[in-house]
């Protein structure tokens, strides 16, 4: 057996996504039912083998090749090999007849349909949102590869990666065995001089990174700030009569500090409500920067964050914060909904 | 060529719990004992008169036990008797209907119980302190371990990937406004189901633009069905005995006229035997062998109650099933075709994204629905659809008729 590959201090379940042993009394708000919920695991833990298909994850790890699997009899390609007949074609006993293993493919292929870009993903990959995965052709493969697909530019947005768009297969410097050792950038993106090369590695290429600028201040921004202020703190004011709003920052604490070109301010969420404080924040959790001061009271109007922030109109500091966001996306349709149905609270003193 | 089963099969009976994003009052074995008990009530029929059951359960995680049917049959009063479970994704429920069928048309037993309960959101993701990206985690295990899951395939790549390759062939359909006003219409149904989850909401084409994208460019947040708990019984007779039982219940039958079943490769590629872009194939060869069983087309019907996973799916499924032609799906409203604009009513339950969706049930859900409309407006067909697993790999179809009693 070779040596045991790691990512020290990774889990398989994040530490983080565990709870303790827990109990609590909760009343149904709907039928008054007074209910016991327990904090319950079920999982399983694998040293899951590849069997058969170990040769094409192999081929990756060590030699940055990716291999494909081809029928002796009808011809047909399939990329990646996952399966070891073809399931067409017959021999004379009628069994299936085996595939060739170890096809090498091509490194440059096409985006076989528009790939889905995920904003909102499961819990193992909210982190990385928003991100993109497809799946791509190899040469005479008529299955197509999943893969993720990254862009060297930046912010992944819609448009960057179509139907038919050409693309690269780039390697991970680390790389253990998983669908992630590999990935797929335009081609237009790779240095023409790399195009042709074979087994190129993330490191080859130049990535930006996602950088969030200094809002332009403008006296239109300037005057439109205090109005838009207000609006922010009359919305937030709403959480505290809204159940529904409530749940949805329920056990969630941030200092969000945001700049518009009109000035900043600062939002405090804590204990299911959001304070709004003119001053800077110290040490923010969060730097939500939106140039316009007019989107923030689009926002207040049930126009999303995360529509902004995709668009370019909006950016922050920490991708990896998304969830505040999502979160933060949910308040008015909740306010409105609890207002629709009546269980909006009285108004409170500043609404 | 047209195959008739040894014996015609009716729904005699239906009841359906209300669906809630979550039943923190309820476990599931509890609803779904309710819906047997509001099923048998419906049908005015003595339990000991049931000789089997099935029983939709979508996966094992959400019921938190493994085998999780066996814990159900003491419940549905079947101790002793046969209880198949039936999973095939989310199109548990529409195989689940087939099953129960096959075992009453075969000849085998002539009342049988077709269950379908759910109970997702009791899982909790306690990173994000909300529900929703540990239920979409538990979906997300159904992807392919080796080549697909690490990358970050969700549960709404399932349809987002066919959505998106519909969209690169046919560009100049799925319009955002015709989406809206289908969401309008659907979300203003509801309002007649009583047993909808979002019977309340207000959703204009409007707010439907304005909601976020879920994933980009697929589908926005309004568009999306939602997670529930519940359940749905169906009681299924065969001929002889549905009409005995009908007559006591004071209820007409709902004849079974025609099933259909087709599933997908998983893999993807750009010639058959793999999955092909743009096409949701298995519903439409569900859709077919259901109309051929029942010797009518999609002229013939005037109730479809199809799963909505997201409404761009919709109106894919509504064209391959053959309503409208592939790549026109918008002249549903354009054309006037899906009421109030025209005559066909659509998902009057509120569908899937508006009524409800517990998973191993909402199939049945649709069909206590159907059910409910040719009886309550007096018409002659209704069409069944359920759609599934990843990709929307696995299609069913159901064609019911009204009959007198």
């Amino acid at each position: 057996m070779e040596k045991v590959m790691r990512r020290a201090g990774e889990y398989v379940i994040p530490r983080e996504a565990v709870p303790e042993v827990m109990s609590r009394i909760t009343v149904s708000s709907e039928d008054k039912f007074v209910c016991l919920e327990r904090t319950e695991p079920m999982f399983t833990t694998y040293w899951a083998s590849a069997g058969e298909v170990s040769p094409f994850f192999l081929a990756v790890m060590k030699e940055k090749k990716i291999i494909g699997a081809r029928c002796p009899k009808c011809k047909m390609v399939i990329c990646p090999p996952y399966m070891m007949r073809c399931p067409v074609c017959q021999n004379d006993d009628y069994s299936l007849v085996d595939l060739e293993i170890g096809v090498e493919m091509p490194q440059v292929g096409y985006m076989l349909g528009t790939p889905p870009i995920t904003v909102f993903a499961n819990a193992r990959f909210a982190k990385y949102a928003p991100f993109g995965r497809g799946r791509v052709i190899l040469g005479e493969s008529q299955s197509a590869l999943p893969i993720q697909v990254f862009t060297t530019t930046g912010f992944l947005k819609p448009g960057i990666f179509k139907q038919g768009t050409k693309v690269k297969i780039i390697f991970r410097k680390f790389r253990m065995g998983f669908s992630t050792d590999y990935f797929a950038v335009p081609l237009d993106e790779v240095p023409e001089k790399l195009r042709d090369k074979n087994g190129l590695e993330e490191t080859a290429l130049k990535w930006k990174s996602l950088e969030i600028s200094e809002p332009q201040i403008t006296d239109a921004y300037k005057k439109q700030f205090p109005k838009m202020v207000q609006a922010v703190s009359k919305f937030v004011a709403a959480i505290s009569r809204s159940p529904r709003a409530q749940r949805d920052l329920a056990n969630w604490t941030r200092k969000i500090q945001v700049r518009t070109g009109g000035g900043k301010f600062g939002m405090i969420l804590d204990k299911q409500r959001i304070k709004v404080v003119k001053e800077k924040v110290p040490r923010p959790d969060l730097v939500l920067v939106v140039e316009d001061p007019a989107h923030l009271g689009g926002w207040t109007n049930g126009d999303s964050l995360v529509n902004l922030i995709r668009t370019g109109g909006a950016g922050i500091n920490n991708l990896q914060d998304m969830e505040t966001i999502f979160k933060f996306d949910r308040l008015h349709r909740s306010i409105r909904r609890d207002a629709e149905e009546g269980k909006l609270g009285k108004k409170g003193k500043g609404e | 060529m047209r195959k008739v089963p040894k014996r015609k099969v009716a729904i005699v009976g239906a009841f359906t719990t209300p669906c809630r994003g979550r039943w923190l009052s309820k476990t599931i074995w509890e609803l779904a004992q309710w819906a047997v008990s509001g099923a048998l009530q419906d049908a005015k029929l003595k339990i000991d008169r049931v000789e089997a059951g099935v029983i939709g359960l979508y996966n094992d995680i959400f019921a938190r036990q493994a085998i999780p049917e066996s814990s159900f049959l003491g419940h549905m009063g079947l101790a002793f008797k046969p209880l198949p479970r039936v999973t095939n994704g989310g199109a548990t429920g529409i195989y689940t209907f087939g099953v129960a069928f096959d075992m009453v048309a075969s000849g085998r037993y002539d009342i049988v119980f077709c269950i379908g309960a759910e109970k997702a959101t009791d899982c909790y993701d306690f990173m994000s302190e909300t529900q929703t990206p540990e239920v979409v985690q538990t979906i997300a295990w159904s992807w392919d371990p080796l080549f697909e899951r690490d990358q970050g395939a969700t549960a709404a790549d399932s349809y987002a990937e066919v959505i998106l390759s519909y969209m690169d062939q046919y560009p100049n359909d799925l319009k955002m406004p015709v989406r809206g006003e289908i969401l309008r219409i659907l979300c203003e149904q509801a309002k007649n189901n009583p047993n909808a989850q979002r019977r309340d909401e207000i959703v204009t084409p409007e707010r439907v633009e304005n909601s976020p994208w879920i994933i980009e460019p697929a589908f926005k947040k309004l568009e999306t069905c939602v997670y529930t708990e519940g359940a749905c019984c169906l009681v299924f007779a065969a001929e002889g005995v549905a009409e005995e039982i009908c007559k006591d219940a004071g209820v007409p039958p709902i004849w079974i006229e025609g099933l259909g079943f087709a599933n997908e490769p998983y893999w993807w590629g750009i010639k058959h035997p793999h999955k092909l872009p743009g096409r949701i194939e298995s519903d439409h060869l569900a859709a077919k062998a259901a109309y051929e069983m029942a010797g009518i087309g999609p002229q013939d019907v005037s109730v479809v109650e199809l799963h909505d996973a997201f409404l761009p799916q919709l109106e894919i499924t509504m064209a391959e099933m053959g309503f409208v032609p592939l790549g026109q799906a918008d002249d549903l409203i354009e054309k006037k075709i899906m009421a109030p604009h025209g005559k066909l009513l659509i998902n009057p339950s509120g569908g899937l994204i508006y009524g409800g969706h517990f998973v191993g049930g909402s199939n049945m859900f649709s069909a206590w629905s159907a059910r409910r409309e040719l009886i309550r407006r007096g018409l002659d067909y209704a069409l069944v659809h359920g759609t599934g697993a990843s990709s929307a790999q696995y299609g069913g179809a159901a064609v019911l008729k009204r009959g007198v009693i």
